[in-house]
């Protein structure tokens, strides 16, 4: 069994988990199939761990969310080969964008509602600062406590927002 | 890497702020962690968000202006803070009222009258003599020896030990199932306050008329009674062994509430000794052993015990038994041999299995042991039992 497979196997294991909390039925089986068939055979080429599993996250999303569009349009449910699933690029779908800035607009006022450390935080990653630029920037001996910090204010901000980025 | 401390990494996957080393030790967590990976994969949606170059610049120019975030950036944000005149007026409001407030305080605390029940300590016996009060200050003095002297915490609810580091060893136990909690907390929440009235306890007042004459009220006044009053707040009482030395070992008591208090000493025989407060022939004549017995938050009360301890080698373990009550148990004042009718023991170590009494003993704090009935009644009564052991 190759490095590849090793990854594969466990990730179908928390694939499975993940889908069964947050999809009803026996969808949970198909959602996680269906990652792991397009990972298979779209990208057989993606070999790292660092690239797979983001790269999971994404195909299970988009999964995720086709099952949640086929119970909303009971009747209207079309299929959708696993060999062609939706691609990453919205496009510039109208409805897409407004509800992108919906969310945007959302988010900003969460921050705001943050305190200044915390939108310091966000502000620098959002430049694209690593973590540890960010430490030197706030003048931390430790890397653990910018770790910290961040992940504190990140609860803080979910919380503002009510648990959902969406 | 610990996994929790990985998982704290979660926030630098959406925004991409993670370094290549950072990635493969957060998904080799998730990869075994089944939360870290739900976390990740419900970031994805903000990630998908945050990846968009447009939508990124939307929310950093929505942040607003950008602070430093070191200490120098605290102290410049300080410095823009106090620049707008309504927050410097505000600030310096805060300021005086915060000045005005220490030094009432201040005034308030030397200028108060001495509790009730409390001897001054010039007539205090100084080798036997079970209680004085002592200032804040002598408090403050007192403790500072103690902190060497910091016991572990109680390992099981009912019955709990004090560890010291020579000498000897103080077991607890209370006259009803107790669990360990937030009893210091309880403690000065439900500490008196003056304004309340006695002990924990509001009077039944009646709004004074404006057409009632002063004698009218005056002897209204006198008609209250220690009988009329309710409970309003649970009654605790804190206290420390203070082992400075072995020969000056003292047992130190304060309460939460307007109450009564008794400290007996259990002598062989099954006689049982009071040491707190005074006998009748030992105070001074205006003194009644009620008033004696009465005491009230503010004021640590102080059992010697040196004495006693310092023998404790040969003997067999030393008990004694505090007991706090919102009512005054006994009358004290015919008893010259210091010799306790058992009634007061036996009615303070009556088992009520109804109440859940909480402690938690304070390191910081020297040791000290709180413990808080919370039941709410004006006929609620605590009993500690102190076993000192030879270690």
């Amino acid at each position: 069994m190759t490095d590849r497979d090793q990854i594969l196997t466990s990730l179908r294991a928390r694939l499975l988990a993940y889908a069964r909390r947050h999809l009803l039925g026996e969808g949970a089986e198909d959602v996680a199939q269906e990652v792991l068939v397009v990972l298979h055979e779209k990208y057989p080429q993606v070999t790292e761990l660092s690239e797979l599993v983001p790269l999971s996250f994404q195909v299970l999303r988009y999964k995720m969310l086709e099952v949640r569009r086929k119970a909303v349009r009971r009747g209207e449910a079309r299929q959708v080969p696993v060999e062609d699933p939706p691609l990453p690029d919205p496009g510039d779908d109208p409805e897409t964008v407004a509800a992108r800035r919906q969310r945007v607009d959302r988010l900003i006022a969460g921050l705001n509602r943050l305190g200044a450390r915390c939108r310091d935080l966000f502000r620098w990653k959002l430049e694209g600062k690593t973590f540890a630029e960010i430490q030197a920037l706030m003048g931390q001996r430790s890397i653990n406590t910018i770790y910290t910090w961040d992940h504190r204010c990140r609860q803080q901000l979910l919380n503002v927002l009510d648990g959902s980025w969406e | 890497m610990p996994e929790h401390d990985a998982a704290k990494m979660i926030g630098g996957y959406a925004s991409g702020t993670l370094t290549e080393d950072e990635r493969r030790i957060l998904f080799e967590t998730a990869l075994r962690d089944q939360d870290v990976f739900d976390v990740l994969a419900g970031d994805q949606a903000l990630k998908e968000l945050l990846d968009d170059p447009g939508m990124r610049q939307r929310l950093i120019d929505g942040m607003g202006p950008a602070f430093a975030g070191s200490a120098g950036g605290w102290l410049s944000r300080a410095g823009v803070w106090l620049k707008r005149p309504t927050h410097l007026a505000l600030a310096g409001s805060l300021a005086t009222a915060l000045l005005v407030s220490v030094v009432v305080l201040e005034v308030y605390r030397q200028g108060a009258p001495p509790p009730p029940g409390v001897v001054p300590s010039g007539s205090l016996p100084k080798a036997d003599g079970p209680a004085k009060e002592v200032s804040p200050g002598a408090r403050q003095q007192v403790a500072e020896p103690d902190r060497a002297l910091r016991s572990k915490k109680p390992s099981t609810p009912a019955k709990t030990a004090l560890q010291r580091p020579g000498g000897w060893r103080v077991t607890q136990s209370f006259s009803a199932p107790s669990q360990q909690g937030p009893a210091r907390s309880l403690f000065f929440t439900g500490r008196e306050d003056r304004e309340v009235g006695s002990g924990g306890v509001a009077r039944e007042e009646r709004g004074v008329s404006p057409l009632e004459a002063p004698g009218q009220i005056r002897d209204r006044g006198l008609r209250r009674s220690e009988q009329s009053v309710r409970a309003v707040a649970p009654l605790g009482l804190r206290y420390r062994v203070l082992d400075r030395q072995a020969s000056a070992a003292e047992l130190r008591i304060e309460v939460n509430q307007t109450g009564y208090l008794y400290v007996l000493e259990h002598r062989s025989g099954g006689e049982e000794r009071l040491l707190f407060p005074l006998q009748a022939s030992d105070m001074p004549e205006s003194r009644t052993a009620e008033s004696q017995a009465r005491v009230q938050p503010g004021s640590s009360y102080a059992v010697a015990l040196g004495a006693r301890l310092a023998i404790l080698k040969d003997e067999e373990p030393y008990r004694i038994v505090a007991i706090l009550s919102r009512r005054p148990l006994t009358d004290l004042t015919a008893d010259s041999t210091r010799s306790v009718d058992r009634r007061l023991v036996d009615e303070a170590r009556r088992t009520r299995p109804h109440e859940t009494w909480v402690t938690e003993q304070v390191p910081g704090e020297g040791g000290a042991m709180y413990v808080v009935n919370p039941t709410v009644t004006p006929e609620a009564t605590m009993a500690v039992t102190l076993t000192f052991e030879p270690r």
